[in-house]
């Protein structure tokens, strides 16, 4: 490409007419001078000197020349990388698949992590959670309604406060009946965010007892086609009929993506302190930041006993309670964005590795066209023109990655995005977009610079000029210190890859053998919601009666080996909190144990394959009984009766005139919210059905059915549903083998990706050494040639190409164990039942690394031992 | 005068030269030229067009503008003038370029006084 005309400071003519002036003028003085004519036009042309190369000086002190000069550069590297296709193909090919992998992980990162929520001054955003070091109510827990009425009159440093809880629930609407996300959150959520209706209003607080609610955009334009007239129509949220009042804005997706609408909430009648289930949002006063938050938010909630009472437990929890407040970004992307980030750095390595072997390609390309270096530099190009020059490949070749890297990202991002956890935040709205673009623009100059700037620096120097003039051919030229590094570099970010996805396989390894204390094989759950009025579920018997008829009609269905229902399923919904008296902590007055509660009923156990230890399960009934049966894991058993027979013991529910409950059985232990939990949970079983009818009502159970059929049974199931509870919608189908592999999912995901790139690393790593030792055998043909004429052994010829690759592969895994060993920690929190830093993988991954690096040093040992010697030596 | 015995212009030195030619009245290029060699008797100059990649730098960092003129004997010609721009640099380099002129003589002539 040529600078335009217009772009440039003369014309060719323009100059042409100025310098012919200059000359002309010149001409007229000579004249002057008495000269004639003759003498006056040579004076004249001698004096203004050679035009020609004016008008080229003129050009390139032009700072456009330089640009011009650049796209000339690249056309001639486009030129010379088309004769020599093998070549470019390697690069191209080595540059795509790491520079692809960089965009599509950069895409989920960018959408998930680092994109903005786009709330107003998003930065004074909170969100509150408690905590309470050093009672038994262990991690981060949500806070009371006390705590939301104590913050919100009292805190200065807050300017605005909401609570908010989330759930799923039936919501109806004409012909639609779908279970949904929804949000319950005081009004104060929509003013503490800023954030306006797209139509209609907002709830406020005079709307306390109208039931009203505002719907979401996806809502809006699936159920009701975007119709304005929805505004004051009703919606049965939850089995009640409430008013829609507004539409939210498309980007409104709070808390989440699945959010579907928000219901009204807010404090009715006195509050009973100790109920942990609310989030808090907060905005923070001017000038305010997280620490002085933080500090008042922990004096007002030590004073909540004086003002709301509550029990012994309840005042230990907040004697050590510390409020947990956090940027509210940072608790809505939650946990997910560090496995993203190791994943980064993970494409990262594999970028470093995959820039290394083009650098390794060019400086070979480079060596072979030293003499055309030399012949430049002799003909005066500047140090600068020849990096320029040399360059110019290395970012034709990175732009031709960078374009095959985005046209594998646009094909692999879909597979990828299938295969992340599906509870990754923001993971629809993952896309390559500009953003991503810009970053793969950054890549690519970023990978040319890594592969093209070491080969170009190298073979620009007047040093070029010596060693041709002393040609004879040494075994280790300039680049070969180089070439050697290289391969070193990628060896050791190899290895760290390897010593990565090793931990991750162990963890998964170990996970996978983690007894959970129930099957996941060969069981299906899902949960049903009818229309409670229309059936006449309005009791704990009714709706006990609803269970096992359709329990029984499941039964019924070939190839089904038992069902029950579960109030929360394990690895799903895991199970609720509460604390229980029994006769000794009534004595002492000690504070009431903290424990897990649970309601199943028909042949739950036998279907999880949950072990009875003692005892006898759960009869079926459906009627109230003053004689209330219940069945205790053993971890319950210990906590609460240490050392003693635990059947035929009582317990009751904390609170003031609960009724004495028999334990009729001990059950096995079993983990509630993954295969991590290290310490068991004490977990008591409540009927269906307690002391009267309303004691408690289990609503929507989980049902789970044990099949050999588990993955295909769900339209039989729904076809059953649809005949007796046509109303009912279908909702968490999951089988217990999903949700095993969900709550594993963050581990299992980064472990392919790791895993992925460690093979990638891999076999780079191998074809780079490779690369270099066939080079080196190339090189030292010679010297082979007349080593094997004077009698060496093949084998011993073999051995010196072999033992050269495995030192610098040595070298590489010393330096890769180090930086491993620097790095393991990034990967704790996803690590199982492994050490970060431990003998057996380092050891193992170095051996593979090292085995490769012999494999690859193989082939080039067998080409220089097979070399005919005579050939080697006309070969010069 | 042989080739080698001409001062090798300094980086920039050509550039502050035709600034100060320009400073009482705008030239073209041959004027600039001869004032120059006039000046400097023959030591700088070396050809006249090497002139032209010094003015295209000027007229780019807007040092210098030019415009059609006509010269003494009516022939249409291009002439430079200085811009302001130009003559707030001329002045500043010429401040920089005596004080370097005072240090680097002190120290290569300790004696004489300057």
């Amino acid at each position: 490409m040529k600078i335009p005309a217009w772009l440039r400071w003369r014309s060719d003519a323009e100059l042409d007419d100025e310098f012919q002036t200059h000359i002309d003028l010149e001409i007229r003085d000579n004249l002057d001078r008495g000269l004639s004519h003759e003498q006056a036009r040579s004076a004249a042309q001698r004096r203004f000197g050679n035009a020609t190369a004016a008008k080229e000086r003129v050009r390139e002190a032009d700072p456009l020349f330089r640009l011009e000069a650049l796209f000339s550069d690249l056309r001639l590297a486009l030129r010379s990388l088309r004769r020599s296709p093998g070549f470019t193909a390697a690069a191209v090919v080595t540059l795509a698949v790491s520079i692809g992998a960089n965009t599509a992980i950069f895409s989920v990162v960018n959408a998930v992590v680092l994109a903005p929520f786009g709330f107003d001054e998003a930065d004074r955003l909170i969100g509150i959670r408690a905590s309470a070091p050093g009672s038994d109510t262990r991690g981060e827990f949500g806070v009371g309604a006390e705590f939301y009425v104590q913050y919100r009159e009292n805190a200065k440093t807050l300017e605005g406060l909401a609570m908010l809880q989330t759930a799923q629930t039936t919501v109806r609407a004409g012909k639609e009946s779908e279970r949904l996300f929804i949000a319950a959150a005081s009004p104060s959520l929509f003013s503490t965010l800023r954030v306006t209706p797209l139509i209609g209003r907002l709830p406020t607080d005079a709307d306390k007892d109208a039931e009203v609610v505002v719907i979401s955009y996806w809502l809006w334009t699936t159920w009701f086609g975007s119709d304005r007239s929805i505004l004051g129509k009703p919606i049965e949220v939850s089995n009640r009929l409430r008013t829609v009042v507004g539409v939210m804005r498309p980007e409104f997706r709070f808390p989440n993506e699945r959010t579907s609408l928000w219901m009204h909430d807010s404090i009715t009648g006195s509050i009973m302190p100790g109920n942990f289930n609310l989030a808090l949002v907060g905005r923070m006063a001017p000038g305010a930041n997280h620490e002085t938050v933080a500090a008042e938010l922990a004096t007002l909630a030590r004073r909540l006993p004086e003002r709301f009472g509550g029990t012994p437990a309840y005042r230990q929890v907040i004697e050590r309670h510390v409020p947990v407040v956090q940027p509210l970004d940072q608790v809505l992307i939650g946990n997910i964005a560090r496995p993203l980030w190791i994943l980064l750095g993970t494409v990262g390595i594999v970028l470093l590795i995959a820039c290394a072997n083009v650098a390794n390609l060019l400086l070979v390309r480079a060596e072979s066209r030293k003499r055309d270096v030399a012949v430049r530099r002799a003909l005066g190009a500047g140090r600068g023109s020849l990096i320029r020059w040399q360059m110019a490949e290395a970012l034709v070749l990175a732009t031709l990655g960078a374009a095959a890297g985005v046209l594998l990202a646009w094909i692999g991002l879909p597979l990828l995005v299938r295969a992340a956890p599906e509870n990754l935040p923001r993971l629809s709205s993952v896309e390559l977009d500009a953003t991503a673009l810009l970053f793969t623009a950054g890549v690519a100059v970023l990978a040319a610079c890594l592969s093209g700037l070491l080969p170009a620096v190298r073979f620009s120097s007047g040093k070029i000029l010596n060693d041709l003039r002393h040609s004879t051919r040494l075994a280790s030229g300039p680049g070969h210190f180089t070439r050697q590094t290289l391969v070193v570099v990628q060896t050791a970010a190899a290895l760290v890859l390897l010593v990565g996805s090793g931990l991750l396989a162990q963890s998964v390894r170990a996970l996978n053998r983690v007894d959970p204390g129930f099957d996941t094989k060969d069981i299906f759950t899902f949960q049903v919601a009818p229309d409670f009025a229309k059936r006449g579920l309005t009791d704990a018997p009714t709706f006990a009666q609803f269970h096992y008829s359709l329990m029984d009609r499941l039964a019924t269905l070939p190839g089904v080996e038992s069902v029950g229902v579960v109030d929360m399923l394990p690895l799903d919904e895991g199970a609720a909190t509460g604390r229980v008296v029994t006769r000794r902590t009534e004595a002492t007055g000690a504070i009431e144990p903290l424990i897990r509660v649970t309601f199943t009923g028909g042949d739950y156990f036998q279907t999880m394959g949950i072990r009875l230890l003692k005892g006898s399960y759960f009869e079926r009934n459906a009627n109230p009984t003053s004689d209330v049966r219940v069945i205790v894991s053993a971890a319950a058993a210990d906590l609460l009766w240490p050392g003693e027979d635990p059947i035929g013991q009582v317990l009751r529910r904390a609170g003031p005139n609960t009724p004495w409950m028999t334990v009729q059985g001990v059950v096995e232990d079993v983990m509630l919210a993954n295969f991590r939990e290290r310490t068991l949970q004490p977990l008591v079983y409540l009927p269906m059905v307690g002391q009267t009818a309303r004691s408690w009502i289990v609503g929507t159970p989980a049902y789970v059915v044990k099949t050999a059929r588990a993955e295909t049974i769900a339209p039989e199931i729904l076809a059953v549903i649809r005949e007796s509870t046509p109303e009912a919608p279908m909702y968490r189908v999951f089988t217990m083998a999903s949700l095993a592999a969900r709550s594993m999912a963050a581990l299992s995901f980064t472990m392919l990706t790791l895993t992925i790139a460690a093979g990638l690393a891999l076999i780079l790593g191998a074809v780079g050494l490779y690369g270099v030792l066939s080079y080196v055998v190339s090189q030292r043909k010679r010297e082979i040639g007349i080593r094997m004429a004077l009698g060496a052994q093949a084998a011993a010829v073999r051995r010196l190409v072999v033992v050269q690759g495995a030192r610098v592969a040595m070298v590489g895994v010393v330096i890769g164990l180090i930086a491993a060993l620097a790095l393991a920690r990034v990967l704790d929190s996803l690590l199982f039942g492994v050490e970060a830093i431990n003998l057996w993988t380092y050891a193992g991954m170095s051996a593979v690394m090292a085995g490769v690096a012999l494999l690859a040093s193989y082939g080039p040992a067998r080409r220089a031992s097979g070399a005919d010697p005579i050939l080697a030596l006309r070969a010069e | 005068m042989s080739h080698d015995e001409r001062i090798q212009l300094l980086q920039g030195t050509l550039d502050l030269l035709v600034l100060q030619t320009l400073v009482f009245s705008p030239q073209h290029g041959h004027g600039i030229a001869t004032t120059i060699q006039r000046i400097t008797d023959d030591e700088l100059l070396i050809d006249h067009g090497s002139l032209y990649p010094a003015l295209q730098r000027l007229e780019r960092g807007g040092l210098i503008s030019s415009d059609w003129g006509t010269s003494d004997n009516n022939r249409r010609a291009r002439y430079y003038k200085l811009t302001r721009k130009g003559r707030q640099r001329l002045a500043a380099e010429t401040r920089k370029w005596e004080t370097m002129v005072r240090v680097i003589s002190r120290v290569l002539k300790p004696g004489e006084a300057t």
